[in-house]
């Protein structure tokens, strides 16, 4: 099938049906990049330095990182270790995304990963599961969305810093865990092997809370996915193969 | 903006694409084991 017509549906491009595709999520990002630059104007940063961030790191939860440490005095190693230790999660995202790519050429591969984020993956893993492809121009049209809101709302934040009081602007941050339950509530519904979703999300739940308090909670992350993808992976096999044998 | 502040920002703005990009750039297209592709239909 052509990559074209493969997302196209009553006569609007695959990049509008990736923008449209990002809606659902855009209000996290309105919320998470509103506080993100009201806390990077709070820390002291000039709006320029909070586009900057916005626009290379694009990355809440690195961004609140950079913007505590840099404040706190810390060196650039530190803050460059912090920001890859937050960040390292992406490389499980784009792992998981790279079988979906095979056909693309390396700048196509490139710029799908650039813009990666935990929502859009949320959103494009959907996608690629109910339709078992993700056509260039739908990723490109998911994340340039996701991008221009992303600054935008950090712009507005941080202009707004001064005029907000900070505890709603420091409370905004819950958005980020709010928009996960939702993104993980709609990954469940619309599931069609929801006991192997539980496992995973209570082996996930339970690695995190039995590993949280000696380590640091992006490794403990780590481990619980790596955890719940190996049992679940192993219980698919073992169902495949009773499968196969009755 | 110093000078500290812009390398500190390139430098874990490369890492960040690092982690990011380059496994979509260097799997796509790889054969990986039958186990690890287990979760999921392969791509039309």
């Amino acid at each position: 099938m052509p990559e074209r017509n493969m997302t196209r549906q009553g006569g609007r491009s695959a990049f509008t049906e990736g923008v449209i595709a990002c809606g659902p999520t855009i209000l996290g990002y309105w919320s998470i990049g509103f506080a993100s630059g009201a806390i990077g104007a709070v820390s002291g940063f000039s709006v320029p330095e909070i586009v900057l961030l916005a626009a290379f790191l694009y990355a809440g939860s690195a961004q609140f990182l950079f913007y505590s440490l840099w404040a706190a005095g810390a060196g650039p190693a530190a803050v460059a270790l912090a920001v890859l230790l937050v960040n390292i999660r992406y490389l499980l995202m784009s792992s998981y995304l790279a079988r979906f790519f095979s056909g693309s050429s390396m700048m196509q591969k490139f710029a799908s990963g650039v813009l990666l984020t935990d929502e859009t993956f949320g959103v494009a893993a959907q996608h690629a599961g109910r339709y078992g492809a993700l056509p260039f121009r739908w990723m490109l049209g998911l994340n340039v969305a996701a991008y221009a809101n992303w600054i935008v709302a950090n712009v507005v934040g941080a202009m707004f810093a001064a005029v907000i009081p900070a505890g709603i602007s420091h409370g905004l941050g819950f958005s980020l865990t709010a928009m996960f339950i939702g993104l993980l509530a709609l990954n469940y519904f619309g599931s069609a092997q929801k006991r192997l979703e539980i496992v995973a999300m209570v082996v996930s739940a339970a690695a995190v809370l039995g590993t949280m308090g000696f380590l640091d909670v992006n490794v403990s992350i780590l481990i619980a996915t790596a955890l719940a993808a190996t049992i679940c992976a192993t219980a698919l096999q073992m169902q495949a193969r009773r499968g196969r044998t009755a | 903006m110093t000078g500290s502040f812009l390398v500190t920002v390139a430098i874990c703005a490369a890492m960040t694409i690092c982690v990011r990009a380059l496994p979509i750039v260097f799997l796509a297209g790889v054969r990986l084991p039958a186990f690890a592709m287990a979760s999921s239909p392969p791509p039309s």
